[in-house]
């Protein structure tokens, strides 16, 4: 028998995976990575749907974000931000703007990627993104401010086009 | 910039693969969910149990509960001894309130320092076994006077003053109890005058009989009142009352049997007919030169066991300190055998007098060993006696000889002192014991606990303070606190 809870939550994720799916993609910039994220995201959402009143995106999102860094902190010994480029891909003589910019985004830190994806993917103020993340205005403006100047060295093209504050 | 930052995320995120639900998240989730509600609970539970155990292990001690009076007594006469150290307990021994009779006594003390409450002390009673040389506090019930409790010979009994409350609610002296160490039960004796001004409670030394010595009458007239004795015969518990030709005073010292009641204010030694409450004996002695001048007090008057002689304690004051005194430790052969005593008129034949020196301070007479030992406490020499960190003894003194033998040794602090002995065990081989249990102060513990609760309570506050500022169930938006 289906709860009503069971319910409310498998319409939510019938209708918002894919959504999910793509800013998991964002954040971890590979598939296999973007994917569990997803699952473990809706596994604590499930956990915690109890919890939840209201609108239910707004807290799983916020489990991702968590997630995706506490993910990093737990990995950091074996994973670290580099200046290097990570490998090649194989045999892809025309690398095209989304390679790039995939490129780009390795480069930094989950931190500074969840803040790019939450500012400029989206939408959110930096007033939000503070807060989605626990962090303060502040930090997050001069850790976007540290990222777009590290993915401007690696994507010039983002330095060509015209700037505008988020 | 920012625009195309825009545009190249949105593109690279159609790149995504949508995941795929699991069919059994929910399930999966709501069982982690219920596994950790149930650890959780298990935890805490757990926690407080720990704690409250550890609180119990730590404060029990003197909190355990045996039954107040027994039936049975465990222990062989034979095996009773007095300790070869005397003390004074932990102010948070347990008392026989508690812990239930203590057995045979060998000594009774007192003490300022009992722990009544987390902040406060109060006047006490305290026995130390002469099964085990166990301390433990003697809840008296309706205990009128502190310092007035007297241990029998044999440690089986203590007697003391009882009170009641009048209609005026003003507390007076309306008899006397005998605290049984071995059962626990106690046996009250109203006395049936009114207006008792109780001077001395005296056991026989036999253990079998108590003298009750009071004065009745106009407590604002003392020449209208009258001295009087009430006898109890423990095992009848029957008592006889006497009126006596005596005027018991304050600070006298009595020792009392069949045969005469011995009454000792120094320098005054006076013998009662027990029977007629007659004066069968009264005789001055000259203070004797050890106290330069000065009028002695009493230090104790104890008939030896075959009745014959009569030892009494002059203690003489002296500026050094208030407890050291010149001592006069003095014997009175009362003629022969104790019949001699009996009847007005008989000649008690010609008193010797001995004075037993060269003991410097004697605190206390406190009885007899056997027929020519008397038991002192004090210290053997003058030139001990002035050292401060002499320890004070119970010392053998043959009075014919003037030799003497420490038994034990008497370390109390100055809020606490020996009340008496049981007289009829110091002819076994004193023993031996380990000293008084050292309980932890119960405060100590409860303030750590404080300390730890509090500390946690501060952890847990600043993590889920921290916690909460991550916390995936705040609506994005809000400012963490």
């Amino acid at each position: 028998m289906t709860t009503p809870d069971a319910a409310d939550y498998e319409a939510f994720v019938a209708a918002r995976i894919a959504a999910l799916s793509r800013t998991a993609y964002l954040l971890t910039g590979n598939h296999h990575d973007a994917e569990d994220l997803v699952q473990t995201t809706l596994f604590k959402a499930a956990r915690s749907w109890h919890r939840i009143t209201g609108e239910p995106e707004p807290y799983v999102r916020r489990i991702m974000y968590n997630e995706n860094v506490s993910r990093w902190r737990r990995r950091r010994v074996a994973e670290f931000a580099t200046s290097r480029l990570p490998e090649q891909p194989a045999a892809d003589a025309d690398v095209d703007t989304r390679l790039e910019l995939q490129r780009a985004l390795q480069t930094l830190t989950p931190r500074q990627r969840t803040m790019l994806v939450l500012r400029f993917f989206e939408d959110l103020t930096e007033e939000r993104t503070a807060a989605a993340m626990g962090l303060s205005v502040s930090t997050v403006k001069s850790e976007t401010r540290r990222a777009l100047a590290r993915l401007g060295q690696r994507f010039p093209e983002l330095e060509r086009s015209p700037a505008r504050d988020g | 910039m920012t625009e195309l930052l825009r545009q190249s995320l949105s593109d690279l995120a159609e790149d995504a693969t949508v995941a795929t639900p699991r069919a059994n998240t929910w399930a999966d989730a709501r069982r982690s969910h219920r596994r950790r509600l149930v650890g959780g609970i298990a935890a805490s539970t757990a926690a407080v149990l720990a704690v409250v155990t550890g609180s119990i292990a730590l404060v029990a001690p003197s909190m355990r509960q045996n039954s107040g009076v027994t039936d049975q007594p465990a222990y062989v006469i034979g095996d009773l001894a007095l300790p070869t150290n005397v003390s004074q307990p932990s102010p948070w021994e347990s008392g026989t309130a508690d812990a239930g009779p203590p057995g045979p006594l060998a000594v009774l003390g007192e003490t300022l320092d009992r722990r009544t409450s987390w902040f406060h002390t109060s006047d006490a009673y305290y026995g130390i076994s002469a099964v085990d040389g166990s301390y433990r506090y003697l809840d008296l019930p309706h205990l009128a006077l502190n310092g007035t409790a007297v241990l029998s010979p044999d440690g089986t009994h203590v007697a003391y003053w009882t009170q009641s409350k009048t209609s005026t609610e003003q507390t007076t002296v309306d008899g006397y109890a005998v605290y049984d160490t071995t059962s626990g039960k106690t046996a009250t004796h109203t006395i049936a005058d009114r207006d008792v001004v109780p001077r001395l409670l005296v056991w026989a030394p036999g253990s079998n009989e108590l003298m009750a010595a009071y004065r009745v009458g106009p407590l604002d007239d003392r020449e209208a009142q009258v001295g009087k004795t009430d006898v109890l015969d423990v095992a009848t518990d029957q008592s006889t009352v006497v009126a006596l030709r005596h005027d018991v005073q304050p600070g006298e010292s009595a020792s009392w049997s069949a045969n005469g009641i011995a009454f000792w204010r120094a320098p005054k030694l006076t013998v009662i007919d027990p029977q007629t409450g007659g004066v069968l004996m009264d005789l001055g002695l000259t203070p004797t030169p050890v106290g330069g001048g000065k009028q002695p007090r009493s230090g104790g008057v104890a008939w030896s066991p075959d009745l014959s002689t009569l030892a009494f304690a002059a203690l003489y004051p002296k500026s050094s300190g208030p407890l050291l005194q010149e001592t006069s430790l003095g014997t009175f052969h009362a003629g022969g055998v104790g019949a001699q005593l009996q009847g007005r008129d008989r000649p008690l034949g010609p008193p010797i007098i001995r004075r037993v020196t060269p003991f410097a301070a004697v605190y206390h007479l406190l009885g007899w060993r056997d027929d020519t030992h008397a038991l002192v406490l004090g210290v053997p020499t003058a030139a001990q006696a002035v050292r401060a960190d002499v320890v004070p003894g119970i010392y053998s003194i043959n009075v014919e000889t003037g030799d003497y033998e420490r038994l034990a040794s008497v370390s109390l602090n100055d809020s606490a002192w020996i009340r008496g002995i049981a007289t009829s065990v110091s002819d076994h081989p004193f023993v031996n014991r380990p000293g008084p249990t050292s309980h932890r102060d119960p405060r100590t513990v409860w303030a750590v606990i404080a300390m730890v609760v509090l500390l946690s309570a501060t952890v847990l506050f600043v993590v889920l303070r921290s916690r909460r500022s991550k916390d995936p169930l705040r609506p994005i938006g809000t400012t963490p606190t």
